[in-house]
């Protein structure tokens, strides 16, 4: 039987039928929000209409599995994957080792429960991975190590395991590494691995629980922020903002206000439990480790996840410190990489979620000596932030301005025109009489400017560029502050614009872009001096002269290579 | 900083034609509105918003036919040397961009209707990280031009 499932002929292989269950399962949890959403519904009939639904759904994802488990196959060549799949629209995949980027082994729930791993294919070209689901590991290494058949292509996978693809049992291949306690016992057993580990860094159970408390950070709250307004939104039938303006004041009752403050804390307390625990069960147990061409990260605790980084495809990394870790002196390392990272739709692979400031150097010259950080040194002048004070400001100060203008001529006590609304809003505080709705007004008014400059000054205060021998480095902010390193021989494109009003005060805006993913990454920085940004187009066109080829790949990871020695431009 | 060429200078003429026949397709509405007037009973409209709308347009139909092309052209210039493609551009937003010869992958011309008449091309350049277009250039120094920058591209393609 399970032969007959496995094989068909002309070499064209079914997966294991745990591949139908793992495929099932798929399609419920990308259809997640609409299951629980359709559940919510249907929990308040009181008939058994739903519950008939419930089954025939079921049975309908489980049938869904099976077709196409049944549906798909493969076939293995040395340097080519070729897969059939799609029962009404069929598909003939041929993937050839040029075309793969990455070949790895990952494993989901179902398949750790019969022991089996997937292997995914990335390409270039094709957004999604494609999953060969649910193979015995011996099967996984034999494909793998009959696609990427060694020599050229891809060099980085192929120096795994040199010349012993023909000597199955003592092959090790490190990509099966620490999936199962087993395999690691094996592992440390048989001491005669084909590539040896340079550097191995594990998050310690204190990092992983910090991190994965601080994981969701200000991008939650605002989420949240926004749903509680849209439910209010629907709630109330207009918008609450709306109310507010035209009964002139924020009368909400005190009752309906803690009820909001409950319902939003409660909100809060929810979304931060559920980032919390889907990092712990993502990241757990995150292991790094260095080869002697690439970088190995492994994840994940219910599904270990392991994504390979070869070095000659790291195109720059980024430090990112959010809200909640930089005042712990703590950020998230990444690297952005051409191809696919192990972010959702992007270059971005997370190097290591969690890690001082101050342990960056060692960090970097353990695991990418050519990519240590520098600081960078040139800042802003003091008259971006002006004009950044006054693009922010301005705009806020007419509204409520406006709003204030209305507000007062809607009083019945004085007849006053836009004008002199705004013009009060000015000589605020003086001796003329003020509505209590007035102080309100004003609060928030403040509140709100005095937040939009606080922000608008540490943007400013973060933002710097520094320009040295082969790399350049930027910090950034929108809400984490993001420090970047990037080799200027993976610079694509380096651009520099000034528009009329920035001419004015003589500033420009720099933009470097890099490789990353399908469509690249860019690093803007805005309001530099203009002076600077004509520096860096300089620097750039020096750079590009010395660095015509780019320098061998030993350097950029070799501890001692000149690329150590930086000297700041001036 | 290196030294710049301009476009070709048929980009006016070729730029005028297709603003011409680009920014009228703004004024059709208008221009149905009236002639269908002449057979049947439309809606009317407010005169001011009616004029005043159509007036903006034919406004910016003129500035984009007799002005907008001669002063992209006078903004636009590019270099290439062996090391380096370098686009200056923009209007109200200057722009420099500088793009390594090693970091092109492909290199395309493209060429419309009216640019085909005009005997001009676009060059396009491809890097990982997106594209760069140098509009309107003749068609043998654009041709030219795509080879020169294949050849580099053939070589650089090794890496990203």
């Amino acid at each position: 039987m399970r032969k007959w499932l496995q094989k068909t002929s002309d070499g064209w292989h079914h997966q294991h039928f745990a591949a139908a269950l793992s495929a099932s399962l798929e399609v419920i949890k990308s259809n997640i929000i609409t299951i629980v959403i359709f559940a919510a519904l249907g929990s308040r009939q009181e008939d058994n209409v739903t519950l008939y639904l419930v089954g025939a759904s079921f049975i309908l994802v489980l049938l869904t599995g099976i077709v196409r488990w049944w549906t798909f196959t493969y076939q293995t060549q040395p340097g080519e994957l070729r897969i059939k799949k799609g029962l009404l629209i069929r598909r003939d995949i041929t993937l050839t080792r040029e075309r793969i980027q990455v070949m790895d082994i990952a494993e989901g729930f179902i398949e750790r429960i019969f022991g089996l791993v997937n292997v995914r294919v990335q390409t270039g070209s094709q957004q999604e991975a494609i999953n060969l689901r649910a193979l015995s590991k011996e099967e996984a290494k034999r494909v793998i190590q009959l696609v990427l058949n060694e020599s050229d292509g891809l060099s980085a996978q192929s120096q795994t395991v040199p010349g012993s693809i023909r000597n199955g049992d003592s092959v090790h291949d490190p990509r099966l590494e620490d999936f199962s306690c087993e395999e690691e016992l094996r592992r440390t057993d048989t001491s005669h691995h084909e590539e040896t580990v340079e550097v191995k860094l594990l998050l310690s159970r204190k990092n992983l629980i910090f991190a994965a408390i601080t994981s969701g950070g200000l991008g939650i709250a605002l989420s949240i922020l926004g749903t509680l307004y849209s439910q209010l939104e629907a709630v109330l039938g207009v918008s609450v903002v709306v109310n507010w303006v035209t009964e002139k004041a924020p009368i909400l009752q005190q009752a309906e206000w803690s009820s909001i403050l409950v319902l939003f804390i409660l909100f809060f307390l929810i979304a931060w439990i559920l980032s919390t625990s889907g990092f712990l069960l993502t990241n757990a147990g995150f292991v790094i480790r260095k080869y002697a061409a690439k970088l190995v990260i492994s994840r994940g605790l219910i599904e270990r996840k392991q994504t390979t980084l070869p070095f000659d495809r790291i195109q720059a990394v980024r430090f990112v410190e959010g809200v909640l870790r930089q005042p712990f002196g703590r950020g998230t390392l990444y690297a952005e990489s051409a191809g696919f990272g192990s972010e959702q739709g992007s270059g971005s692979t997370l190097m290591f979620p969690i890690l001082k400031k101050s342990e960056l150097p060692d960090w970097m010259s353990d695991l990418l000596p050519g990519f240590a950080f520098e600081e960078p040194q040139t800042r802003l002048p003091v008259r971006a932030l002006s004009r950044n004070l006054r693009r922010y400001l301005l705009p806020i100060a007419v509204v409520f301005g406006v709003i204030f203008a209305r507000l007062y001529m809607d009083e019945p006590v004085r007849m006053l025109s836009v004008q002199s609304g705004t013009a009060m809003l000015l000589i605020m505080g003086s001796s003329l009489k003020f509505p209590d709705w007035m102080l309100e007004w004003a609060v928030t008014f403040f509140g709100i400017a005095g937040l939009t400059g606080g922000y608008s000054f540490i943007r400013w205060k973060s933002i710097r560029l520094g320009l040295f021998e082969k790399k350049l480095s930027t910090r950034t902010r929108r809400i984490a502050r993001e420090e970047s390193l990037i080799p200027s021989y993976r610079i694509q494109s380096l651009e520099l614009t000034q528009s009329w009003l920035q001419k004015r005060h003589e500033l420009c805006s720099l933009r470097i872009r890099i490789a990353s993913g399908l469509s690249g990454r860019s690093f803007s920085l805005s309001d530099l001096e203009y002076s600077d940004g004509l520096k860096a187009v300089s620097w750039y066109r020096e750079e590009i002269r010395s660095l015509r080829s780019r320098p061998p790949l030993a350097d950029m990871y070799k501890p001692d290579s000149d690329l150590h020695t930086h000297h700041p431009l001036d | 900083m290196m030294d710049t060429r301009p476009l070709s200078p048929n980009a006016i003429p070729a730029w005028r034609l297709i603003q011409a026949l680009g920014k009228a397709t703004y004024l059709l509405p208008s221009i149905g509105y009236l002639i269908a007037g002449l057979w049947m009973d439309l809606p009317v409209l407010d005169p001011l918003l009616f004029w005043g709308g159509t007036g903006l347009l034919l406004l910016n139909w003129i500035f984009s036919v007799f002005f907008l092309p001669g002063i992209r052209y006078a903004h636009w210039s590019y270099g290439v040397n062996e090391h380096e493609v370098e686009l200056r551009s923009g209007i109200f937003i200057r722009r420099i961009t500088l793009i390594p010869l090693s970091r092109i992958q492909h290199v395309d011309t493209r060429q419309g209707p009216i640019f085909r008449r005009f005997s001009l091309a676009n060059i396009m350049m491809f890097t990982a990280a997106g594209s760069h277009s140098i509009p309107a250039l003749d068609e043998d120094v654009a041709e030219e031009l795509r080879r020169q920058l294949s050849t580099y591209a053939q070589m650089a393609t090794e890496d990203i």
